[in-house]
């Protein structure tokens, strides 16, 4: 059976930085840079992506592309590939690609659909009339299902915007890489960019609306975003923070470049594809992330609430404050749709990528067609994807993301590039990227992705075990609730073996289809 | 806003937006010198036939 592939290279690059452009570019980039000294956080932000981010998305885009070449398009088959003959368990490394994206789609597709349900309530103008915090909390708590109210009895209009979500994802897979993934990239990824452009002119246009606090106006609220403390950069903290963030927004350690990568011909360019890719991503993240939240936010509440905003995390930034500042301007309702319809975009070019592994695994080596390849992986996330929807006030949701979006991301980034610099050898490695390149990658890059790199990686790895030792790993803040944190634990578990078992059974066939072929 | 936060906003977007212009420029370079048009091919194939026709001469 004879490989998809991309049709343009820009197809790829934007399918690449749709799938790095997430819900965390406009709302955990600022909220981050505030709270680690503004300005002065971009120093070891930028430190980061040139020591930690381009190099490992190089390593992705070689090693796929490598990958591809022996029909594998997923982790364990592209690490087995790269491993060679005489590592046989490099293939079970590869389960933790295939798992982690999984677990992540589990409870990303949820809140992708929450967006999707707000740009939804935005357009009927019901977010806006919320003009109070404790109605438009209400709103968020009651549309979760978290606590029914007057406005939203059950959780039905949330589980109905889910299924429209969730088929609409398994719908763009089940048209293919090229007819389905890089066509909606080609569609998504410009107008996201248009719709960012229009959102940050709003807000850099908004002045000082209010005559009554004439400190509350947007170039404080730039200053707030932008003014370095650079006391902070003295704490070890605010450079883990920066390469952190660093590594979520990038798309790298999740498996999803292997798989993309593996769809390229082997002589098409990585070097330059994989910095385009990245470029774009920075762009979002940086000057539109940086520009509408949190200067919008200072505009509308003053600096000392935005530190409170700041702080307040990810999903109250997202969905309780930028509502509520939507409010207050003229054309509310417009400018909210924009902006959920914005994050739904960004959600949605990212779900489809995380969930291209599991489809290319049971492509490739199971030899399944597409439609049972969807079946198959649609079941399993529609099943596990309701843990996150109904057991939120557990804390399910949080759990998947410890796991899944933070500690296997950053354990299986450690694997690659040992695997890129020391098992396949920095020189083969250096030869593989530079296949077809159109650029020429400065030379002191193999010495980064030899050794500052993985080392870099490893400090990640167990500072993030290190803070969260007590909290999440041994579950001390879920209080009471530990006991159904637990079970979710262990399901996820046998669900990870269960992956572990698929890459031995295809393992079997393969070889055994070799020995009947000889 | 301080001086200081504007050097940091100029200088961070600046680099993000070199780096952009810049990939976005070269990729966009590179897929035009790919562009293969009627006449080369016409011309390609003329040039294999000839040389095709030139071994057969030989042997």
């Amino acid at each position: 059976m004879k490989r998809q592939e991309w049709t343009s290279k820009l197809g790829v690059i934007l399918a690449v930085a749709g799938s790095a452009v997430g819900l965390g570019n406009f709302l955990r980039f600022p909220s981050i840079a505030t709270q680690n000294g503004g300005g002065a956080f971009l120093i070891p932000y930028f430190i980061a992506l040139i020591l930690l981010g381009i190099p490992l998305c190089w390593v992705e885009w070689a090693m796929g592309r490598y990958g591809g070449q022996f029909s594998h398009g997923s982790a364990p088959g592209i690490l087995d590939a790269v491993g060679g003959r005489r590592r046989p368990a490099a293939k079970y490394l590869g389960a933790i690609g295939i798992f982690g994206p999984l677990l992540i789609f589990f409870y990303y597709v949820v809140i992708e659909s929450w967006t999707l349900g707000y740009a939804f309530y935005s357009l009927t103008g019901v977010l806006v009339s919320a003009s109070q915090k404790q109605q438009v909390l209400l709103f968020f708590d009651g549309y979760r299902g978290i606590a029914p109210n007057d406005m939203f009895p059950t959780i039905t209009p949330m589980y109905v915007i889910f299924i429209i979500t969730f088929v609409t994802n398994f719908g763009i897979l089940y048209l293919g890489i090229s007819k389905g993934i890089e066509m909606v990239n080609k569609i998504a990824m410009p107008l996201l960019a248009i719709i960012g452009v229009i959102l940050t002119a709003r807000v850099l246009t908004l002045g000082t609306p209010d005559p009554l606090h004439p400190d509350w106006n947007l170039l404080n609220g730039l200053g707030f975003m932008w003014n370095p403390d650079f006391k902070r950069l003295g704490e070890p903290k605010v450079w883990l923070v920066a390469a952190g963030q660093i590594f979520f927004t990038l798309s790298v350690g999740i498996g999803v470049i292997l798989t993309y990568a593996s769809y390229l011909k082997p002589k098409d360019d990585v070097a330059l594809s994989s910095l385009s890719a990245s470029a774009a991503n920075e762009f979002m993240e940086v000057i539109i992330g940086g520009s509408v939240v949190i200067p919008a936010a200072v505009v509308f509440y003053g600096a000392t609430q935005a530190v409170d905003i700041a702080k307040g995390g990810t999903f109250n930034l997202g969905f309780v404050t930028m509502p509520l500042i939507f409010a207050h301007m003229p054309g509310g309702s417009f400018f909210c749709f924009l902006w959920f319809i914005l994050l739904f975009l960004a959600g949605l070019t990212s779900s489809i990528s995380i969930l291209q592994p599991a489809v290319s695994f049971l492509e490739d080596e199971f030899r399944y067609n597409r439609r049972r390849s969807i079946l198959f992986s649609g079941l399993v996330c529609f099943i596990f994807s309701q843990f996150a929807i109904f057991g939120l006030a557990r804390g399910f949701l949080d759990e998947m993301d410890f796991w899944g979006g933070t500690i296997l991301l950053v354990l299986f980034g450690l694997i690659e590039v040992i695997y890129f610099g020391w098992i396949f050898g920095i020189d083969r490695g250096w030869e593989e990227l530079h296949k077809g390149a159109d650029i020429r990658i400065p030379n002191f890059f193999r010495l980064i992705i030899k050794f500052i790199t993985p080392l870099y990686i490893c400090i990640i790895l167990i500072y993030f075990l290190a803070d969260n030792f007590k909290g999440f790993v041994l579950m001390k803040s879920y209080g009471e609730r530990w006991k159904e944190v637990l079970i979710l634990r262990l399901a996820l578990l046998l669900f990870f073996l269960f992956v572990c078992f698929l890459i031995s059974i295809a393992w079997k066939r393969r070889f055994n289809e070799r020995g009947i072929e000889k | 806003m301080k001086l200081s936060g504007w050097i940091f906003m100029i200088v961070s977007w600046s680099a993000i937006i070199g780096l952009c212009v810049y990939c976005f420029r070269a990729i966009f370079r590179t897929q035009t010198r790919n562009i293969v048009y009627p006449l080369e091919v016409e011309s390609q194939i003329e040039k294999e036939a000839d040389e095709e026709r030139a071994k057969d001469e030989k042997l």
